[in-house]
């Protein structure tokens, strides 16, 4: 079921005064559930994906989905190859 | 034979039904429209006059309901919109596997076809 629309889109509460947070560095690290709102387009963020950090730039068209959709957490099959003897 | 849309309508069916054919356009708004030009359900492809097909081809145009080419268009936008964005849908669109977390272990055939 989706998030009832009197709410507002979910953002973590540390983040939303980006401007006091952190000055000089445009990097944040974010929680994956949070929400794209049109003032993080242009910023560059940082996210977990619980093994390491990821880049993420925002742009345009991402605004409404959330950060976790674009990290990626788990490995890509692949199958393993023979070693030679 | 009745083309309406690029697609033939089968003879031996009712209009409702056959209109389902056309794609994006399915069983409601075929019934939407039946139930606005006063077709029966009884009335089949077959007993259409040439007027009623004009009065049928007029309806659908200007309806707000979007068929064929401009349906197809905007679906693909959007599924490339998601892969340019490098959204996890999108990734696993292009690699013909579900979107929706379900299990790849077995099963998973229909993503598979669709991606085919």
């Amino acid at each position: 079921m989706s998030r009832s629309k009197w709410k507002g889109p979910y953002i973590d509460p540390k983040y939303l005064n980006l401007k006091k947070a952190n000055p000089k560095k445009n990097i944040y690290f974010m929680s994956k559930n949070s929400e794209i709102i049109p003032k993080f387009v242009g910023l560059d963020f940082q996210v977990y994906n619980g093994k390491k950090y990821i880049d993420i730039s925002v742009t345009d068209s991402m605004i409404g989905h959330k950060f976790g959709e674009f990290v990626p957490t788990r490995a890509k099959f692949v199958f393993k190859k023979k070693s030679k003897k | 034979m009745v083309y309406l849309f690029e697609s033939e309508l089968p003879e031996n069916k009712s209009v409702s039904f056959a209109m389902t054919r056309v794609f994006g356009i399915g069983q409601s708004n075929s019934n939407l429209i039946c139930k606005k030009l006063g077709f029966s359900k009884n009335l089949k492809i077959k007993d259409l006059t040439k007027e009623q097909i004009s009065k049928l081809a007029q309806s659908l145009e200007s309806s707000n309901i979007m068929v064929l080419g401009d349906l197809k268009k905007i679906k693909s936008l959007d599924k490339n919109r998601l892969f340019s964005i490098k959204s996890y849908r999108g990734i696993r669109l292009r690699q013909g596997l579900p979107v929706r977390g379900q299990r790849t272990h077995t099963n998973a055939n229909t993503s598979k076809k669709r991606f085919l």
